[in-house]
């Protein structure tokens, strides 16, 4: 009893040490300039948003409420942490938007070019920017210098998002490169709205490309917009930022905009053990959950010595089609005479068994063979039926003799 | 990781087994053995070999079923203590 004691004494001790040592390192951990998940960069916890970024020496976060009936279509947050182009200038950007999406067709991500609401940076624009021809409008932004020009196309939530950026090459270098290979920083727009009142959501996405230049995104999308009615409402933040202040001087046309930086301890933590979880548990199931793409091509290396199964099965069936002719198909044997005498051929066949005399009686002779078949074949179930029962042999004599001792 | 792993050499043993196997070719010139196909369609004509393939069925579905009540017996038997 006493050691439970004990344990409980020390029990508040070692989980204020966990604490400490899960709220230190969970900044510390992702010190190196390790870029950011979409699961990472943006969270959605109900109506609130944590948005990671890179403050220079680590990663901070801010967390955005919104309070009243989030609209997808109308309001929106970006969350940029790319610290390369902000000289390891925190980077966290609200926009606003003339029209800010996709275009009807679809067919490329437009973005607005002024910020609403920027907390640290003076630097606006320090994001990706896709757009149409609003392009050489565009200053201090930069466009994809897209490798090959790829049309990128994925599905989320149901719906097909793609953009084929006509720019390529035009714009700025947007690459980065993390464990040897190319990434590309990739926020999405997808707003239905096309009025001044909207906002553009934007999510954080990373992707790369593969051997042949087909960028594949490689993380879902923690949060996407969906099609909702558009209707004003307010952001509202709280807390305290560990690397600047913000100060809410934001406007919404649909609706006002308040915000304050938070970095608290709890949500810190929480997220941290969360994130530690996952990679867990991605972790576990790397390791023992089989690729089903490799099962598949071992499978089917494997298979391939028995495809002459496929033609057996064919030539089976072809069999029973014969056995199952119709009842006017009369059969019959026919010898062939044909004959080669001095280099000439002379053709002939003669029927040696014909069973058109039998068509007649066919269907009286087989039932009476029916009848006697079932009676034999039942007569003989009968009578292994013990045998049956106990699974013995197929013999009954043979479990006779030897039980019985005989040869 | 670890169960492909396993799988593969699993696989890589299956296969190599089944390497020394011959390659097995069952096409061939059916018209060599045309005068008995007429024979056995001459005795289909007769048989009704529609029952004879339920009667053959029935029969594979009762050595399973003794199969499978001798492994049950035999499993029985090897647990100690029964």
């Amino acid at each position: 009893m006493k050691k439970h004691l004990r344990f409980l004494a020390v029990f508040p001790v070692v989980f204020v040490f966990l604490l400490f040592f899960h709220s230190v390192p969970a900044s510390a951990a992702l010190t190196g300039g390790r870029y950011l998940s979409p699961q990472e960069a943006l969270q959605v916890f109900g109506n609130s948003f944590e948005c990671k970024y890179w403050n220079g020496s680590n990663y901070s976060s801010i967390s955005l409420t919104y309070s009243g009936t989030f609209d997808t279509s109308s309001h929106g947050m970006a969350c940029d942490n790319s610290n390369d182009y902000l000289n390891s200038r925190p980077n966290i950007l609200i926009y606003s938007g003339s029209y800010s999406g996709f275009n009807s067709d679809r067919n490329y991500i437009s973005v607005d070019l002024s910020p609403l609401y920027s907390i640290f940076d003076t630097e606006q624009l320090h994001t990706c920017i896709f757009f149409d021809s609003q392009y050489s409008t565009a200053s201090g932004g930069f466009v994809p210098d897209v490798y090959q020009s790829p049309t990128w196309e994925w599905v989320i939530g149901g719906q097909l998002m793609y953009f084929n950026n006509p720019n390529a090459g035009n714009g700025y270098q947007t690459e980065a490169r993390f464990d040897g290979r190319k990434w590309l920083y990739v926020p999405v727009s997808y707003i239905s709205a096309s009025t001044f009142s909207g906002y553009s959501q934007r999510a954080c996405f990373w992707g790369n490309f593969d051997s042949s230049g087909t960028f594949k995104l490689g993380l879902s999308c923690p949060y996407i917009s969906t099609n909702s009615t558009a209707s004003a409402g307010t952001f509202v933040t709280s807390g305290s930022g560990s690397s600047g202040s913000g100060t809410n001087t934001g406007t919404n046309s649909g609706g006002s905009v308040d915000m304050t930086q938070t970095n608290g301890l709890l949500s810190t933590v929480i997220s941290t053990i969360s994130q530690s979880v996952n990679l867990i548990i991605s972790g576990i199931e790397r390791i023992f959950i089989p690729d089903p793409d490799v099962l598949q091509d071992e499978y089917d290396a494997l298979i391939s010595r028995f495809e002459w199964i496929q033609d057996a099965k064919e030539d089976i069936e072809a069999m029973f089609v014969a056995f199952n002719s119709p009842p006017e198909y009369v059969p019959s044997v026919d010898a062939d005479l044909g004959v080669t005498f001095y280099g000439q051929t002379l053709s002939g066949s003669s029927s040696v068994l014909n069973l058109s005399w039998f068509a007649p009686y066919r269907s009286t002779v087989r039932g009476i063979l029916r009848a006697f078949i079932w009676l034999f074949f039942l007569w003989r179930v009968y009578c292994h039926l013990p045998s049956i029962i106990r699974g013995g042999s197929m013999d009954v004599l043979t479990l006779t003799n030897s039980i019985s001792g005989g040869d | 990781m670890i169960f492909e792993a396993l799988i593969h050499i699993l696989f890589t043993f299956i296969g190599g087994i089944l390497s020394l196997l011959p390659s097995i070719d069952l096409n061939f010139d059916s018209s060599v053995i045309s005068t008995a196909t007429q024979f056995v369609r001459v005795s289909a004509y007769i048989i009704p070999f529609d029952d004879v393939f339920t009667i053959l069925s029935i029969i594979t579905t009762l050595q399973a079923w003794r199969v499978l009540v001798s492994l049950l017996k035999t499993i029985w038997d090897i647990i100690p203590l029964l």
